[in-house]
């Protein structure tokens, strides 16, 4: 397999960017943070299921970036690899609430081309097994109640899509974002341990991440911030809209290209996602790594993101970031 | 070895350091009260650390600059001359990266490297190529990592 | 707990195939820690996809990447002994006394101390692990952010024995490491510090970058300077194995920084480098009669098991509590997770092969690493014949792609330049590079969990004293800067070494 890579790369030296509507020669998924974390998750889900499925001749190549959450990925594509066609890179709905903040420099979402989301999570709002709380409805009351009572806890800081999520929720009690006692632990995992141990009374997260901990008793997952209720470990959880409270928090999960990528090209990789998604491979890997269906492409994602924006610099400026 | 254990012997060149650290404490002191942020959900805020330790900072640089202590003479002459050539090379070769490619780049890098350290004109290509086949080879073929092959051959 | 799951995991990691897995993965370990500046983030991030794109199953994965794990613990000392190059950040204080008694003559000697440190050091963390993993999960569920901070403020007070000839540049030092944590996004508020608008710089500056610079690359600086002084004698390369009394004087370090290590590698959020520091300080407070720093047998045990014991520790909150305790740990969650399965209490009784096979290669894996070390130290001390113009271009292509293989830019080179320089500079001016470190070890989690308590807390300073384990801590904090002192006017030493203890 090996060899076959390093072939197909001297291709790709001998005869350039490949032709347009074919797969490009090289292709290379940049994953803007550290191995082992969602863009590499996001990258390795299509790097594999192409192979998989055949789409693509030689492996994708996943690489590695770290940065400012993918800030510096999305400079580099802008600034060094506008035009590679080959070159996808991974991006989440916190790369739209980073942009909307400005904190990926002076580029704004305009900067690239979005290819499309092929997989979602959704936000949860949790708290410890034991507690007396049993729906979401009587923890906002009981927040409301006494805000001081009940410290927050999500895997980022604020302003971030934990802390945002938990802002909806307080502003729902009435409370405004500003007073809530938050802190901002070291990802999922630590948000589901400090609750265990009491630290803190209500954990902002993702289901993905939340729900193994869900299912083994150790928290309780009080609502989904989805549409509908979500398959598998969480099918008894209701929603937050089925408790009459109106919060939906998608995590998407997709790609972009650099702003110089032909049509062509960009119209192949808008093809070839929308053929994948409905792969059994893609489907399988997809649901391993704990995301749920989703798939927006091309125009309609590009149209979706500005409007994430547009709603995130919106929620920021209530929240009074 | 020179020293200058009394501080009344000190000069000015061994008292220097502690007046860079303090100017290096105060004005990361002033750029931590600069810090922007809308609003923090702990009382102490970004600001408070970055500030308390320039404050350290500030007095134990004044302490060094009054005590010295030991200190090695600085490299002068052909010396400085060679240790500045060595890391502008390294510099020069990671800039290089992306246009020469890699391997290029690194036969350029540990060629010059060994010249520096007195190796003969032969062993040196040969140190500079083999450490670019050596880890070309490990890190792209056995571990998978791309590295650039040199923008100016098109990949 | 019922044992059970153990016994089906010998039962897998006995296989054959899974054996052959096993050696492979301490093999390969043993040489991506060698590498100077290549460490097992590194190793393991790298063969990860190798391996799940060659469908090798999920048993053996973990099996080869545990044996990966280990053996970079081993194989990272090496250079930190020989080349005083640390490979990883959990071998920086390993160099402390390592190098010296290399310098010495005694290379084989602490090769050989190294790996039987790192043996019964890793030896008790698998013990650990096997009969206490439920119950130091509960531990590590009663550290939140207030009981963290004190623990910093516990590891600060076994710093105040680094408060050598020269106290300001050892708190210069300190304080510079503790600064360069405030680089980049602020956990708490998302505030961008010191960033200068540059988006590479927004996520801090990277600890492997840090100790590479400042290691590596100075030490490159000082070799060709004392290249061109001529002053570069080779170094004795020494055949001795530690004599029987040398060992028998290292038991009591080992032993405790075999339980010191375990227990700070469990707690997720500290890992190997902050065990290896507090077991060294600590040890260095307790025992120091001046020796420490010049090649101490026990300064060499005590980090070493350590940061075993702290790599095997760190498998509990994972397996436990489905927590990484460490940034290894952190990528291999990841594996078990590409292979759909979810780590936490229920993997000992739902996948008792996986749980259970892990743990049993680690028994394996260490007893193998023992046998492949200490045979081939005699091997590994022959890189001290090699001549410098073959082996400091290596050294520098691995600092480079140590570098660039994680983070992919040109720009990150350039920092780790940066900080060779002045890592180069420091040395010059007499001051230790390892306060630095440790500062920069530790100031990130002390900031980060001080502000947190206070905010859970609203601002109330009690928080900090309200759980046992807090006070617990405190106490240890307290005894570590008096006991030395206690000790010391007992003796009534001929050196009265700085009793003022500061730092804490």
């Amino acid at each position: 397999m090996k060899r076959f890579l390093s072939s197909a790369a001297v291709v790709a030296i001998l005869f350039g960017a490949g032709a347009a509507m074919a797969a490009p020669e090289k292709t290379e998924c940049l994953a803007g943070a550290k191995p082992g974390g969602g863009f590499d998750l996001t990258c390795r889900l299509v790097s594999n299921s192409l192979l998989a499925t055949k789409m693509i001749p030689a492996p994708m190549a996943v690489t590695y970036m770290e940065g400012g959450v993918g800030a510096t990925a999305y400079n580099h594509v802008i600034g060094s690899r506008p035009s590679d066609p080959g070159l996808v890179v991974a991006a989440s709905s916190g790369s739209a609430l980073l942009l909307a903040q400005g904190k990926f420099g002076k580029h704004d979402e305009t900067a690239v081309r979005w290819l499309g989301a092929v997989g979602t999570d959704y936000g949860v709002i949790a708290v410890a097994a034991d507690s007396p709380i049993t729906s979401l409805d009587q923890l906002v009351k009981a927040y409301k109640d006494q805000p001081n009572a009940f410290p927050v806890g999500g895997g980022g800081a604020v302003g971030s899509q934990d802390w945002m999520k938990a802002a909806v929720v307080a502003k729902g009690a009435g409370v405004p974002p500003r007073q809530m006692r938050y802190a901002a632990l070291e990802g999922g995992g630590a948000v589901a341990t400090a609750l265990q141990g009491g630290h803190i009374k209500i954990a902002s997260g993702d289901a993905g991440e939340m729900a193994p901990h869900h299912k083994a008793g150790k928290v309780r997952i009080l609502a989904v911030m989805a549409d509908e209720r979500l398959p598998g470990d969480l099918a008894d959880v209701p929603t937050a809209k089925e408790q009459g409270y109106d919060l939906t928090w998608p995590v998407w999960r997709g790609y972009y290209v650099g702003p110089q990528v032909s049509d062509a090209d960009y119209t192949w990789w808008v093809d070839t996602l929308a053929t994948l998604v409905k792969t059994p491979e893609f489907q399988k890997e997809r649901e391993e790594r704990g995301l749920f269906p989703l798939a927006i492409l091309g125009k309609d994602f590009d149209d979706r993101v500005r409007a994430d924006v547009a709603r995130f610099k919106e929620l920021a400026k209530e929240a009074g970031l | 070895m020179h020293t200058a254990d009394s501080p009344g012997q000190a000069g000015l060149t061994a008292r220097l350091p502690g007046v860079v650290l303090f100017g290096f404490a105060v004005v990361y002191g002033i750029a931590g009260t600069q810090i922007e942020y809308a609003f923090s959900s702990d009382p102490l805020g970004p600001r408070s650390f970055p500030v308390i330790l320039s404050l350290l900072l500030a007095v134990l640089a004044v302490w060094y600059a009054l005590r010295p202590g030991n200190a090695e003479p600085w490299p002068r002459g052909r010396l400085l001359a060679r240790l500045v050539g060595l890391l502008v090379l390294s510099a020069l070769s990671a800039t290089l990266y992306v246009p020469l490619g890699f391997p290029l780049a690194t036969l350029m890098m540990c060629a010059g490297t060994a010249i520096l350290f007195d190796a003969t004109p032969r062993q040196a290509i040969a140190c500079g190529v083999g450490n670019a086949a050596l880890w070309y080879g490990v890190f792209v073929h056995l571990l998978g990592v791309p590295l650039p092959v040199g923008t100016l051959f098109g990949g | 707990m019922s044992l059970d799951y153990l016994w089906t995991g010998f039962g897998v990691a006995l296989q054959w195939h899974n054996l052959m897995y096993g050696l492979a993965g301490c093999f390969l370990g043993t040489l991506v820690g060698a590498l100077p500046a290549v460490g097992p983030i590194n190793g393991i991030a790298l063969l990860l996809p190798l391996l799940y794109s060659m469908g090798v199953p999920a048993d053996s994965t973990m099996i080869l990447l545990a044996g990966v794990y280990y053996g970079a613990e081993y194989g990272g000392r090496i250079s930190s002994i020989l080349l005083n190059v640390p490979g990883d950040a959990g071998a920086v204080m390993t160099a402390l006394d390592g190098n010296p008694m290399a310098r010495q003559g005694r290379a084989a000697e602490a090769l050989a101390i190294s790996g039987i440190s790192s043996f019964v050091g890793g030896m008790i963390a698998v013990v650990g692990l096997t009969f206490f993993a439920p119950l130091l999960g509960q531990l590590a569920i009663g550290f939140g952010p207030a009981e963290y901070f004190v623990l910093m403020v516990f590891a600060f007070a076994t710093l105040s024995s680094m408060v050598g000839h020269h106290p300001v540049k050892t708190m210069i030092g300190c304080v510079i490491g503790l600064a360069l944590t405030t680089i980049g996004l602020d956990p708490t508020s998302g505030a961008y510090r010191f960033t200068f608008d540059e988006p590479e710089l927004s996520s801090g500056i990277e600890f492997i970058i840090l100790v590479i610079g400042l290691f590596s690359i100075s030490e490159v600086l000082f070799m060709l300077e004392h290249q061109y002084h001529g002053r570069l004698k080779p170094i004795a390369v020494g055949r001795g194995f530690p004599s029987l009394a040398t060992l028998r004087s290292c038991v009591g370090t080992v032993l405790r920084c075999s339980g010191i290590g375990f227990v700070v590698g469990v707690l997720p959020g500290t890992g190997a480098s902050v065990a290896s520091a507090v077991s060294y300080t600590t040890e260095k407070r307790l025992l120091d009669r001046g020796t420490f720093g010049k090649g101490d047998p026990r300064g060499l045990a005590a980090p070493e098991a350590a940061n075993n014991a702290a790599a095997g520790g760190a498998f509990v909150p994972m397996l436990t509590l489905g927590v990484p305790g460490s940034g290894t740990t952190a990528v291999m969650l990841g594996a078990l997770m590409l292979y759909n399965i979810m780590p936490g209490p229920q993997l000992f009784t739902e996948r008792p092969d996986i749980a259970g096979g892990l743990i049993a290669s680690m028994y394996i894996g260490n007893i193998l690493l023992l046998l492949l070390n200490l045979p081939m130290v005699h091997v590994f001390v022959r890189l001290l014949t090699v001549p410098n113009w073959v082996l400091i271009p290596g050294i520098l292509v691995l600092s480079f792609l140590g570098v660039y293989s994680m983070y992919a830019s040109v720009l990150s080179i350039y920092m780790m330049l940066g900080i060779g320089v002045l890592g180069y500079a420091a040395r010059k001016l007499d001051f230790d590079l390892a306060p630095i470190v440790l500062g920069f070890v530790l100031g990130r989690v002390a900031e980060t969990n001080l502000r947190n308590a206070l905010a859970i807390s609203g601002g109330e300073v009690s928080i900090l004293f309200e759980s046992t384990i807090s006070l617990v801590l405190w106490g240890m904090a307290v005894l570590v800067v008096l006991a030395p002192w206690y000790l010391h006017r007992r003796r009534r030493a001929a050196m009265a070494a700085a009793p003022d203890g500061t730092a804490a």
